[in-house]
């Protein structure tokens, strides 16, 4: 291969990029221009794209327009723990899966992954009424403690992966007269940290972008998460809509931050499951 | 894995799904109903006048998101509330419109509804059959705050002869008209079309085309928030008799739905739909952005115009009518929760009587620009004086409030249907209507 063919090859597949990369960023920097608009640039006709006054302190207004702070530090709070409940549950139960022998494994293996085919409606009211009865409602408890009990695709994500590891390490350990638990932690977990950094990463980004666990779950405006708070901006009668932009940006940056810090994860997700999570 | 595994697990999970969905909701709390009008009668003769010594604390819901004036309004009137009554305590919540409802009853299924909440201003039989709603009897004999309102809207509060809900909030729709516009084709802009004959002519002269559409539509009832009933309403129609008979489908109604469909057919089903979805996709108002030079919308769009476009050259006209010179209005009570206990019910009539009085109401509208019902709370604000607030304080007069009909509470929905399939020429207006009118007929027929 000549030099010049590579050349050409390297500049139209970056042009292709380039193209199709800015197709998939257009709505993101059309939100971004219509976030810095004043309200009656909104109504140009047909619209513009680029503002003819850049009015910055549409950030800062929708910011201190509904409880910025507050509603972002419950966020946190909530996706802390349920990152922390996801990794921590995922990893024991899917060791227990890949590298313990026991009576029925397979068979609640099944189980687990039948149980992915009930879509979120189905169990949704019976979930409802469940935590209803035992007076968790308005509280966060019903979305935290669920990731404490598992998800069947990250279940199924740490068991593959942790499936991967040679048996021989387990085996050394137990050589060395380790149980099974100090198997787990000291040898096991820390070779999945890959799988468990992906699932850390989309535990995060679900739970921050989470708008319907927390709003029929919590009735309190104090409790409230950014996601569900952003509904604030909606109206009797219309949505101040640069305001809504403008706080919707800044209630993204955590995940893109994430996002452009851990891509190679993502992938490896994707490549992981074949699920695009 | 042997399929003999799988068909167990399978049917495990369908078990596991089965047990959770056997939901028993316990026998809605609705089932003692005898108690409750028999507590704010012996709380009623204290009710006036006298402070209760024992702390009290009550929830309010209204429906205003964090972000709106009525919110910030609401609150401060609270506020001022519990300065001068320092022995309730409110929790103040306001969930926006949309998500307002199935809150509420969310928390009315689950007992914890809240004392003293907002509601729909034209429903309130649906509230007070279940008992849902406090009796406001007593404390209205106590305290006679409905005195002066309009017979007619008192007359929405009732049922079966007892008030249930004291009106807070109407609205107006009145016809916005460009003046600008006028000008331009040659109309004058003093005169705004007071009949249908001038407001299709002035319709035709005022639409500009584009290409093979629009560019501007001089006037289409299905943009703003006209609806088909107001039209109907404005020819001499009704929707039910006295009796509460469906009459959907009466020659002033036919009428109307073929000046409806008429005025439609100026633009055409496939160029308006194209209009709409570049225009009104946003939910914003195809006025202000002056691509429509006349529309029916409420009193609400004056403040968006002066926020957003405050310039325009606009007028406010009745909306023109044929018969009968009325216009829609929807709106919002006060309620009480039938299920609080007396004491709350005591203090949440409080803040009801105090949100209603008439220096509430001039600070309430003054700064939201909504009107109140209280015709003396009104007659205090600067309102009535205002250039473009005016004219709807004027019209609030001839508001009319939709029927509720208990056997037929969705009748709204049937006809809007109907025009639907009319405009689209599905079917012809009176075919459309025909069976709109049979449809609710068979629900008040079926109704158990």
């Amino acid at each position: 291969m000549t030099y010049g063919s590579t050349w050409y090859r390297s500049l139209f597949t970056h042009l292709m990029l380039i193209v199709i990369g800015s197709f998939f960023i257009m709505p993101l920097v059309v939100v971004f221009f219509t976030a810095l608009k004043p309200g009656p640039e909104l109504y140009i006709l047909p619209p513009k794209l680029l503002p003819n006054v850049y009015q910055w302190s549409n950030f800062k207004e929708a910011v201190m327009t509904i409880p910025f702070v507050k509603y972002t530090l419950n966020s946190l709070f909530i996706a802390l723990f349920v990152v922390v409940g996801s990794v921590v549950s995922a990893s024991l139960v899917g060791y227990a899966f890949a590298r313990l022998q026991w009576k029925g494994r397979n068979f609640f293996f099944a189980v687990l992954i039948a149980t992915m085919i009930l879509p979120g409606q189905v169990t949704m009211i019976p979930l409802f009424v469940v935590f209803k009865q035992i007076g968790w409602l308005n509280t966060y408890y019903p979305l935290i403690v669920p990731a404490f009990t598992g998800s069947a695709f990250n279940i199924f994500l740490l068991r593959q992966f942790s499936r991967t590891i040679p048996q021989e390490l387990s085996d050394s350990g137990k050589i060395d007269g380790a149980n099974e638990f100090r198997i787990y932690w000291d040898i096991i977990l820390p070779l999945t940290k890959p799988a468990l950094a992906v699932i850390a990463i989309f535990a995060f980004m679900n739970t921050w972008n989470d708008f319907y666990g927390p709003l029929i779950y919590l009735n309190d405006k104090n409790l409230s998460t950014l996601a569900l708070g952003l509904r604030e901006f909606q109206q009797l009668h219309g949505v101040t809509w640069n305001l809504l932009l403008a706080a919707s940006l800044i209630a993204i940056i955590p995940s893109l931050v994430l996002f452009f810090a851990f891509q190679r994860y993502f992938v490896e997700g994707i490549t992981l499951t074949g699920i695009k999570g | 894995m042997k399929r003999s595994v799988w068909v167990s697990a399978l049917i495990t999970v369908l078990l596991l799904s089965a047990c959770s969905g056997k939901s028993n909701e316990n026998s809605p709390p609705n089932s003692n109903s005898g108690s409750e009008s028999s507590a704010p009668a012996a709380s009623a003769s204290n009710a006036s006048g006298q402070t209760q010594d024992e702390p009290v604390e009550i929830t309010f819901w209204h429906i205003f998101s964090d972000t709106e004036q009525g919110s910030k309004t609401l609150q401060s009137l609270v506020d001022q509330f519990q300065q001068e009554n320092p022995n309730i305590k409110v929790k103040t919540t306001g969930y926006g419109f949309f998500d307002y409802q199935p809150k509420l009853q969310t928390a009315t299924a689950a007992g914890e509804a809240p004392d003293l909440a907002f509601n729909d201003i034209d429903n309130v039989p649906l509230r007070a059959k279940t008992d849902t709603i406090a009796k406001l009897d007593d404390f209205l004999a106590a305290d006679p705050i409905l005195d002066g309102y309009s017979p007619s809207i008192v007359e929405r509060m009732k049922y079966n002869g007892s008030t249930y809900a004291i009106p807070f909030m109407i609205d107006v729709r009145m016809l916005y008209y460009n003046k600008q516009h006028f000008r331009e084709a040659g109309l004058d802009p003093e005169k705004p079309p007071a009949n249908w004959d001038e407001l299709y002519d002035y319709a035709q002269k005022l639409t500009v085309k584009k290409g093979g559409g629009f560019d501007r539509i001089g006037f289409a009832p299905s943009l703003g928030n006209f609806y088909f009933w107001t039209m109907a309403w404005t020819n001499g129609g009704s929707f039910f008799d006295d009796a509460q008979n469906p009459t959907i489908n009466s020659k002033e109604n036919v009428e109307a739905l073929n000046y409806w469909v008429k005025l439609q057919d100026l633009y055409g089903v496939k160029a308006f739909q194209t209009f709409n979805s570049q225009v009104t996709a946003l939910n914003l108002s195809p006025f202000i952005a002056e691509k429509a030079s006349m529309v029916v919308d409420g009193n609400w769009l004056t403040d968006d115009i002066a926020k957003n476009k405050p310039d325009l050259d606009y007028g406010v006209a009745p909306i023109p009518y044929q018969t009968n010179r009325t216009t829609w209005s929807g709106g919002f009570n006060l309620e009480i929760n039938a299920k609080s206990d007396p004491a709350k019910q005591e203090a949440a009539w409080k803040l009801l009587k105090f949100l209603v009085n008439n220096e509430s109401t001039k600070k309430y509208v003054e700064e939201t620009h909504f009107i109140s019902p209280n015709p003396n709370g009104m007659a205090l604000t600067n309102l009535a004086s205002d250039p473009h607030f005016g004219p709807f304080v004027e019209e609030s007069k001839n508001i009319r409030l939709r029927d509720y009909v208990e056997k037929a509470p969705t009748w709204a929905n049937d006809v809007a249907t109907a025009v639907e399939k009319a405009v689209l020429h599905d079917k012809t207006p009176q075919e459309a209507l025909d069976e709109a009118q049979k449809i609710v007929s068979d629900q008040i027929a079926n109704f158990k």
